[in-house]
């Protein structure tokens, strides 16, 4: 799409129109991409009044153009909004643009009773944003779309046009009773201004004030001019009083049309603010992906009243939808299964390939727009940039959005991507941390076993030559170094085992291997591999008739175990009981490891699961120990989910007891 | 005690070939030692041997690659010797066609143990007709035909995934089957709510079997990998 060489923070925004003229805008905007090596995007901006009186001609040179700036390597998005500068201000500001490239004609800049250009306007919103104005001819047609678009004076409303009738005929009606109270007739004139003015206000768009001016003239001209009920002027004075009272009528009108407009987009704007306002504190309490979603869309269906789904990503495309039906919470009583409820029309084929497409061109999709228009959801998507976070749909079964709405719901959505982004920031940040920790961890971890290694390794090596070297040496001492050799080497492996579990869980990527199993075939394994030394020791297994599995990495468990009772072993003097008991209660699995040796004092009891930590008990055989064993056995069981506690056995003697949660087990029978 | 039995030793280093051709050398096993996967492969067709200890992390080609070279022509048994620890390893290569696997450090007895058990397997499938009708395993007795198992003469009565397990186990005798090949075996796929399946209906099927001689059982759990019918001396 765009270049390969290195892109600057250039972001150039071309505005699209319906004019046949536009591409030349799009070509010089793409020229000046190219030569800033820039991010290139096309913007539409979509009004009521396009949408209610574009011509076939219209949308298909709109295509055209869109195609073309997709041709030409831009980003073609489209908003929705009656305020068309605002619109591509916000718009721009929001994308950071840094330049705003339109057209403009000559003529627009000419037209009487009209707004600023619409160039200018752009230019006094976007403050801050570079604006480029490539000059164009304009054909009479293109001026008029422009001008049209600009505002919303082309619905014609019955509402509207009674006001007007009612209103004038009531001017009409107190001139006549004015005129029966042989007042003068320049007392009436004031009235049909008055009218003017209050239609101007209560009507939508200049269409009926100017209109109502220019027929108030002429019923004055018609009720109240001699000759009366006559269109026929014979005082020529009268013709001066008709081109004032014109004016007058149709500036008050003006004036008061603007004024009205004005203070609809300030309400708005405060509205706006005001909502969102809320969403951003709302959204500040929350965290967590799911909790930002929820709120949300429990915001957006709180201010549409509609019913709103997020979808969110899951590991492979977007994962089952949430709904917040418009009372708020999340309606998990009924089953939205493809079939069968009431609502599941919403999780129709067409939808879920609307919410999917919408997800991955980060564009609206469904319902009002021209993908997938048949679906009854409007989705947008949740995003910043070029990244999405998410799908949200919006009811939209009565194809009733209103701009002003639409783009409230992307302002909203946009706050939403804020929190979901600064979420993840956060959270990768807490994984560089975590990252780092892991590292020390290592580094400890390397000194101590590069240390601690050596004396096995010694002695096995020196046992080894003597052995080899010596060949008068006794039978009786030679055996010795024989079971010497033997028992260090066993350590070694004991220990190497314990290290491999640590690299594997402390390596972050955890490639645990999870699955299902039977917690007495695991405690049966885990006694395979226990200390010869476990001979001297009286180990009893009650592991009862229930069926204990939870899903676990059975490598890890039986190190767990191991590890429990092989501590048991060696903290314990010869002839101890150890008992493994293993029990489920509350959806959990416990399995508890208990000896009758000497316990262990309260003030170590804090510190057993600490890595390194060995306490000040000296072991029986004086070997030192890595101090790993139980902080790998916390490893161990937090990456599962458990919990592991040490408590004192009765009457003496030292507890260690794990939980992990239990695996529901459906039993496939056939 | 006398064995004529041939044993192929594939294991790049030297040491751990070396304890294992004096440990079989000692109990009168004949062994060719191949130090690469190249010279196994080769020794293999060349000498035909009865049973291969195959290490996995060999210096040219890989073990799984030597294992499927030997199941394209022939179905000697094939002890798996892994280093690593990783389960997913010894599972790919018992998926290859391995029959049993070792996993390093290992006991000299650990080995001798495997061996006899393979060699039992061995005698047992030279005897035994492809399609017998009546499967005897120590107590224990499946009559193929009838659908039936006893235990002694105890007829035993067994769900029917119990006995499509139990027929699964018998008809691999003294090779470890893993839960991707049981589950796929009998339910046709292999999710994890079938792993947990195969979980219970083993534990249960054991208790039925081995209800006699608790302790002593004919169907062994590995831990992550899967079962095993061993046969009974």
């Amino acid at each position: 799409m765009r270049g390969a060489n290195e892109m600057s923070d250039e972001h150039i925004l071309v505005c699209l129109s319906t004019s046949p003229t536009n591409k030349k805008v799009i070509e010089s905007a793409a020229r000046m991409a190219a030569s800033h090596s820039a991010a290139f995007s096309a913007l539409f901006v979509e009004s009521t009044a396009f949408r209610r009186k574009a011509s076939e001609a219209m949308i298909e040179q709109l295509n055209e153009n869109r195609s073309f700036a997709l041709r030409k390597g831009a980003q073609v998005e489209t908003v929705y909004g009656d305020n068309i500068p605002f619109q591509i201000a916000e718009y721009a500001k929001l994308s950071g643009a840094t330049m705003i490239i339109m057209g403009k004609s000559p003529e627009e800049s000419f037209s009487l009773f009209r707004h600023e250009p619409l160039t200018d306007q752009v230019f006094a919103a976007a403050t801050g944003i570079d604006l480029y104005v490539v000059p164009i001819k304009l054909h009479s047609s293109v001026s008029y779309h422009l001008r049209w678009m600009l505002r919303d004076s082309g619905s014609f409303r019955w509402r509207d046009l009674l006001l007007t009738a009612v209103l004038l005929t009531a001017a009409t009606i107190v001139g006549i009773l004015f005129t029966n109270a042989h007042m003068s007739d320049s007392n009436i004139i004031p009235f049909y201004i008055l009218a003017v003015l209050i239609i101007s206000v209560v009507t939508s768009g200049p269409l009926y004030g100017g209109g109502a001016s220019v027929l108030s003239v002429f019923i004055f001209n018609y009720f109240f001019t001699a000759p009366r009920f006559s269109l026929l002027v014979i005082d020529s004075a009268y013709l001066i009083t008709f081109a004032v009272m014109l004016a007058a009528s149709l500036l008050t009108g003006s004036l008061a049309s603007r004024l009205k407009s004005y203070a609809k987009h300030a309400a708005q704007n405060s509205y706006r603010s005001q909502i969102l306002l809320e969403t951003s504190q709302v959204l500040q309490q929350v965290s967590g992906t799911d909790a930002i979603a929820a709120a949300t869309a429990n915001q957006i269906s709180k201010l549409t009243d509609r019913t709103v789904v997020v979808y969110l990503p899951g590991a492979d495309g977007l994962r089952e939808p949430q709904i917040y039906s418009a009372t708020g919470a999340p309606d998990s009583a009924r089953t939205y299964s493809a079939t069968g409820a009431p609502d599941s029309s919403c999780f129709g084929q067409t939808d879920r390939e609307a919410a999917e497409w919408a997800w991955q061109n980060r564009k609206q999709a469904g319902a009002g727009t021209d993908t997938f228009p048949d679906a009854r959801m409007l989705y947008l998507a949740i995003r910043i940039r070029d990244h999405a976070y998410g799908v949200v749909g919006i009811d939209e079964s009565r194809r009733d959005m209103d701009p002003f709405l639409l783009s409230l719901l992307l302002s909203i959505l946009g706050e939403c991507a804020l929190a979901m982004e600064n979420e993840k920031n956060e959270r990768e940040k807490e994984g560089a941390a975590e990252a780092a920790h892991t590292q020390k961890l290592r580094a400890d971890l390397l000194r101590s076993i590069s240390h601690d290694l050596r004396t096995p390794l010694t002695s096995i090596y020196g046992d080894a030559s003597v052995l080899l070297s010596d060949e008068n040496l006794e039978e009786e001492k030679r055996q010795q170094l024989y079971q010497d050799i033997c028992d260090d080497s066993m350590w070694l492996i004991d220990v190497v085992q314990n290290l491999l579990s640590v690299t594997r869980l402390e390596d972050g990527k955890m490639e645990l291997n999870r699955q299902a199993e039977l917690m007495d075939e695991v405690i049966e394994e885990a006694l395979k591999h226990i200390d010869r030394n476990s001979s001297t020791h009286h180990i009893f297994v009650d592991t009862g008739d229930d069926i204990l599995m939870a899903k676990m990495d059975a490598r890890l468990m039986v190190q767990l175990i191991v590890n429990l009772v092989n501590n048991a072993i060696k903290y314990t003097q010869p002839d101890s009981d150890i008992r493994i008991h293993a029990w489920k209660a509350d959806g959990k699995i416990y399995v508890s490891v208990s000896d009758n040796g000497p316990g262990i004092a309260d003030d170590q009891k804090a510190h057993v699961f600490e890595m390194f930590y060995t306490g000040t008990n000296r072991i029986a055989d004086s070997r030192r120990s890595l101090g790993l064993g139980l902080a790998l056995c916390r490893s161990i069981i937090r990456v599962h989910d458990g919990d592991i506690t040490v408590m004192d056995n009765k009457p003496h003697g030292t507890v260690f007891t794990f939980s992990l949660p239990a695996e529901e087990v459906n039993i496939r029978n056939e | 005690m006398n064995n004529d039995c041939l044993i192929l030793v594939v294991e790049d280093d030297a040491p751990v070939r070396n304890l294992i051709i004096t440990t079989l050398g000692t109990h009168d096993y004949s062994y060719i030692p191949a130090a690469t996967g190249e010279q196994a492969i080769l020794a293999a067709s060349s000498h035909n041997p009865d049973i291969v200890l195959l290490d996995l992390g060999l210096p040219d080609i890989s073990g799984i690659e030597v294992i499927k070279k030997i199941r394209s022509w022939s179905t000697m048994p094939i002890i798996v010797i892994s280093a690593r620890s990783e389960d997913s390893d010894k599972i790919e290569a018992l998926d290859a066609g391995a029959d049993d696997y070792l996993t390093k450090p290992f006991s000299v007895e650990e080995m001798l143990a495997r061996i006899r058990s393979t060699q039992r397997r061995l005698t047992y499938m030279r005897h035994a007709d492809e399609n017998q009708a009546v499967f005897v395993n120590g107590s224990l007795k499946i009559d193929y035909s009838a659908n039936c198992v006893f235990v002694g003469d105890q007829l035993i009565h067994l769900t029917p995934i119990e006995y499509k397990l139990l027929v699964l186990l018998s008809r691999n005798v003294g090779k470890v089957l893993t839960y991707q090949f049981i589950t796929k075996n009998v339910w046709g796929s292999s999710y994890d709510s079938e792993i947990a399946s195969l979980r219970v209906f083993m534990a249960s099927l054991r208790k039925k079997i081995d209800a006699d001689n608790p302790g002593e059982t004919c169907i062994q759990t590995h831990i992550g990998i899967g079962y095993r019918m061993i046969k009974a001396e």
